[in-house]
């Protein structure tokens, strides 16, 4: 089986650039037996983490209408650290506010944003065509040449498509310890949501994951070549704690709440 | 656009109309209120699957959207539960099928593209997205 990343069409398609025209296709018939292959042993695991727009927008699908971008703490990530392990969640916590504030910030923040990310890609070697990526979406956000709109799809390719695909000199663990970042953040911020909602039990199904959670603690049990123990020991510790919420049958209390806010608090700030 | 110019020159040949196809819709579903998670392209001989865990969130609708290139006759997409059951497929026999979901628990559900080619084809090329509202 050949494969091969797909990250051309769906950047272009979603930044608006020109596409081919869809073709008008006949309705297809109906397969009367159709094939049921079985699940083979081996899944990705590429599509299982939802995106901090997806958990916005199942926030407000559940009746929260609370913007998650409001909600972020004044926090900075210093994606220039040697380490990588820190520097791809710290990379990550940067790209999810991003996504989350990228409608509504002033350009210096959004400016700030793009150069923090820009930094943690060089310090994760993720190579000179996404810097190039970024300097480019930063000189039209510069300019003024670009809508916010424009902006949103592009990140959230940039986010869902591109950043994944990225090889980072072979460190098989960055990308998920990107995710990572990028899930802590909007766990956090989900869980400061529901603080203060009334009717949460539908959106606590975001922090109700432990497959999630599972995904993510594997990769704190595999050696990172230059990563001080203390970072993946605090991150299997903060995620241990989460899945003993995510597990949770019955409905989330204020306390796990709480749990949720001081643990990912407490994980974001020491990375 | 380095990046990806280099990404279409590693590109195999029947890769590029499968992406073209699914950029379209992917496209379209933006514009309609989708949101796109991840995407993924294959070559996949016949029979063969992609599958890939997606977390999905009781009450939204999850959009799986695929195209297969010329040489494929039938492109399949499925989803089916943690217990490998499967509780959504698309039930057509063209190779751009697109399969709505709407999980009724939350949970990770597993999403696999299936497809099966004309004789005397050994591989096609697939491409999957992912997309909820």
């Amino acid at each position: 089986m050949l494969r091969r990343t797909f990250t051309l069409a769906l950047a272009l398609a979603l930044a608006g650039c020109n596409a081919p025209e869809a073709e008008v296709a006949p309705e297809p018939a109906p397969a009367e037996n159709p094939a049921t292959p079985e699940v083979p042993d081996e899944v990705e695991d590429k599509a299982l983490v939802p995106s901090p727009l997806e958990m916005q927008a199942a926030l407000e699908a559940s009746g929260i209408e609370t913007k998650l971008a409001t909600l972020i703490p004044e926090r900075t990530f210093d994606t220039s650290v040697a380490d990588p392990d820190r520097a791809a969640v710290r990379t990550g916590a940067v790209l999810a506010d991003m996504l989350l504030t990228v409608k509504t910030s002033d350009k210096a923040a959004l400016l700030a944003q793009i150069d923090a990310i820009s930094t943690g890609m060089g310090q994760l070697d993720g190579g000179t065509d996404i810097t190039a990526t970024l300097a480019d979406i930063k000189t039209r956000v510069e300019a003024d040449a670009v809508t916010r709109d424009e902006l949103l799809k592009e990140f959230e390719t940039l986010s869902g498509a591109v950043i994944p695909e990225l090889e980072f000199n072979g460190v098989s663990r960055i990308v998920p310890l990107i995710q990572a970042g990028s899930w802590l953040q909007g766990t956090n911020l989900v869980a400061r949501a529901l603080k203060g909602a009334t009717e949460r039990e539908a959106a606590s199904q975001l922090l109700k994951a432990p497959s999630v959670v599972d995904y993510f603690t594997q990769y704190t049990k595999t050696e990172g070549e230059n990563a001080p123990e203390v970072v993946t020991k605090k991150l299997a510790e903060s995620l241990a704690s989460l899945k003993k919420v995510a597990v949770k049958t019955e409905p989330l209390t204020d306390e796990d709440l709480d749990t949720v806010v001081s643990v990912t608090d407490s994980v974001l700030s020491l990375l | 656009m380095t990046l990806w110019v280099a990404i279409l020159a590693a590109a195999h040949a029947g890769l590029p109309e499968a992406e073209d196809c699914l950029q379209v819709k992917v496209r379209e579903a933006y514009d309609a209120g989708w949101r796109f998670r991840m995407s993924h392209s294959d070559t996949l001989r016949s029979g063969g699957v992609y599958a890939t865990r997606a977390l999905m969130l009781a009450g939204r609708t999850y959009r799986v959207l695929a195209c297969a290139d010329a040489a494929a006759a039938d492109l399949d997409v499925l989803v089916y539960d943690s217990q490998g059951t499967v509780v959504a497929r698309d039930r057509t026999t063209d190779r751009e099928p697109t399969l709505d979901f709407t999980p009724p628990v939350t949970g990770a559900y597993v999403v696999l593209m299936y497809h099966r080619l004309p004789a005397g084809t050994e591989s096609a090329a697939a491409a999957l997205a992912l997309g909820s509202r």
